[in-house]
């Protein structure tokens, strides 16, 4: 099935580019920008060279075969070929996922959960206007206006990744990169101004990334808790003694989980989306970043290799979402 | 029924005071110089030296305390006047009455074919398990899924616009336009596609038509995955409750099993999220109208957004955040007419 799945992406991509001209297809096979810098008859040769006027099926066994050899193309927006831009890049987009992650599932689920069970309390009522004020601002509005105020106004959090003098220590040769990831290599290195600077630098990109998708979260752990809650077995429960948090905790959040777990698992696959923008507008060097500029230049090389990446990240998260569910509902292991 | 919908009613305006507080607190945090916008509807009265706009804050308070300077803005608010967008040079509500009619006929287009589509497929790969259909439906909704809104939108653009010039960007083509601000033709709606049936004049039809095929199908393909994902497994859980078991054993022939026990309960999660997605659409339209150059409200928000025009940003925030508040009550009110159980209450 997951193999389907990334063919089907790569083969659907490969479609809407035959309509394209050959000559504005190259950019993809070369690895070097002077091989571009040529007139239109060298252009030409080429294209036939890489027999780019073949039948599509061919072209295509071709390409695919290049793209596992982790040959994507030269990337003109960010002047790297884009299998070295997205390996460079990526920890800094891992970083602020795994980040915002965390606060949407742990504070989405705790908040519906609590909601629930607080039905039309003054906490009710207190996270239900969190979750509509967070889905009513669009993510880049959210951005800009956190932008505004924290950086323009208040001078607490700075837009980037890291400041001047962290960026120096990082880059020295005392400081090792094991994983890109700025907090986690300054743990390791026991480095804690880099770690605080890392830090002061993600708070903004992490809550406008988050808020958001917590919001969804929120509402639907809500209703799903109150259908549980609803159940029989809820009342049976109850009626054998149990306690309270036993009920809710163990009877009914299980089962509530279960809508809950498809799309929080859709969610944090498609934070990459949310990271296009919060990147962008954060001035953080990231893969989203890359790709919003890729976009904007119609680097078509770019904007394949991320969209081809973004397929298989989400298969792969999909398949820890099926998981998950399985483990949840031992019914659906039987089947 | 009737006096859960009257209750909900009643709750409303609470909800929409809140939605201003909390916006209205936020903007506290800017000088008052930067708010300045939000009060005049005029540029001109923006471009005075320092001395005049100091007068300006001093005389329309904005140094007052908060819940003064609230009073009187949630008084203009509700008068309709939202300040001067500088980004789209006229006043925010001109600017918003304008642009609306566009993102809506967007969003209605491409919302019938994610709930639809979205619902009914989520429903048929839920009874056909592990089959074929199962199987497609299911990659093709992956395939959605995993190519950004925007990635989407660019490479549909370079390939039938670029590559073939089947469908151009914009929101009408030079012919279509003139015929549209001419005086004969009569905007009722601002709906291109309606107003041109309205007016019989389906030149208007099929170029709006033709222009609108791209950014529906971005802006539909990317959204539905999440609900057909969703509406097949709530439907698999469904379909594995006692009830559905009883109704079987009853001899109700398949199809009412599945159309009436099943897919009433199926639904209820489901509406939660198709209700929330509904009102997120304004967002994939920010996104979806920049890149196919459809002058409507999301083009209004970037612009907006880019060149740090606060007016235009909270009045767009504002305009969403009643849009949720609303979507949500329809979707109480749809809960409440899936599950009698919830009116009871």
């Amino acid at each position: 099935m997951l193999p389907v799945v990334i063919a089907g992406v790569s083969v659907l991509i490969f479609a809407l580019l035959q309509f394209m001209s050959p000559l504005s297809r190259l950019a993809m096979f070369v690895n070097d920008p002077n091989q571009l810098k040529q007139g239109p008859e060298q252009l030409e040769a080429m294209a036939e060279e890489l027999g780019l006027n073949d039948p599509p099926w061919v072209q295509y066994g071709r390409w695919i075969g290049d793209v596992f050899r982790g040959n994507l193309g030269w990337s003109e927006s960010a002047r790297q070929p884009v299998s070295e831009a997205i390996r460079t890049l990526l920890p800094a987009s891992v970083e602020l996922t795994l980040y915002a992650a965390a606060p949407i599932i742990l504070l989405g689920l705790g908040l519906g959960k609590l909601s629930a069970v607080k039905r039309d309390t003054t906490l009710d009522h207190g996270v239900r206007v969190f979750a509509i004020v967070g889905w009513s601002f669009p993510t880049f509005v959210f951005a800009i206006l956190a932008l505004m105020i924290f950086y323009g106004m208040l001078n607490w959090f700075p837009p980037g990744r890291l400041t001047i003098d962290s960026m120096r220590i990082v880059s020295s040769d005392a400081f090792r990169s094991y994983t890109g990831m700025h907090t986690i290599d300054a743990i390791l290195n026991g480095n804690g101004t880099v770690l605080l600077d890392a830090l002061r630098h993600l708070v903004l990109p992490v809550v406008s990334l988050a808020y958001l998708s917590c919001a969804m979260l929120m509402r639907l752990m809500r209703s799903s808790m109150l259908e549980t809650l609803n159940q029989d077995y809820i009342v049976t429960a109850r009626s054998k003694g149990l306690s309270e948090r036993v009920v809710v905790n163990k009877h009914a959040r299980r089962n509530a989980l279960l809508p809950v777990t498809t799309v929080a698992g859709l969610m944090v696959a498609g934070l990459i989306n949310g990271v296009v923008v919060t990147e962008t507008v954060f001035n953080y060097r990231g893969l989203g970043r890359f790709a919003a500029s890729a976009a904007m230049q119609l680097d078509i090389p770019g904007v394949l290799g991320f969209v081809l990446f973004n397929g298989v990240l989400l298969v792969v998260t999909n398949l820890i979402v099926d998981i998950m569910y399985a483990f949840f509902d031992p019914r659906v292991r039987l089947e | 029924m009737l006096t859960y919908v009257a209750r909900r009613l009643l709750l409303l305006p609470v909800v929409l005071l809140g939605v201003t507080v909390l916006i209205f607190l936020l903007m506290q945090l800017m000088s008052p110089y930067a708010r300045l916008a939000l009060y005049v509807s005029d540029a001109d009265q923006l471009k005075q030296g320092r001395e005049g706009l100091r007068e300006m804050v001093e005389l329309l308070g904005l140094d007052d305390p908060v819940w003064t300077q609230y009073s009187r803005w949630i008084g203009r608010v509700l008068h309709g006047d939202l300040g001067w967008a500088e980004s789209a040079r006229q006043p925010v509500a001109a600017a918003i009455r304008r642009y609306l009619p566009a993102s809506a006929e967007l969003a209605l287009f491409a919302v019938v074919p994610v709930i639809v589509f979205g619902i009914w497929l989520g429903k048929i790969a839920a009874v056909h398990q592990g089959r074929f259909v199962d199987h497609v439906t299911r990659v093709a909704a992956l395939l959605g899924w995993s190519i950004p809104g925007f990635a989407f939108a660019i490479l549909m653009l370079m390939t039938f616009y670029g590559g073939v010039s089947w469908f151009p960007p914009g929101r009408l083509g030079w012919a279509a336009t003139r015929i549209v601000t001419s005086d004969a033709f009569i905007n009722y709606t601002g709906l291109h596609t309606i107003d041109g049936l309205l007016n019989g004049n389906l030149t208007v039809v099929a170029d709006a038509l033709r222009h609108l095929v791209l950014p529906v199908i971005s802006l539909a393909y990317v959204s539905w995955a999440l609900l057909m994902r969703l509406m097949r497994s709530s439907m698999l859980e469904a379909l594995r409750q006692d009830y559905v078991v009883t109704a079987r054993s009853k001899g109700l022939p398949e199809r009412e099993v599945v159309d009436k026990h099943a897919q009433r309960n199926a639904l209820l999660p489901v509406t939660t999220v198709a209700g929330l997605m509904v009102a997120g659409l304004l967002n994939g339209v920010v996104v979806i109208e920049s890149v196919f150059n459809f002058r409507g409200l999301g083009m209004f928000a970037a612009e907006a957004a880019v060149s740090l025009d606060t007016a235009a940003i909270v009045g767009f925030t504002l305009l969403n955040g009643i849009l949720l508040v609303v979507t949500n009550l329809v979707v109480d009110v749809l809960y409440a007419r899936l599950d009698p159980r919830v009116r009871l209450r």
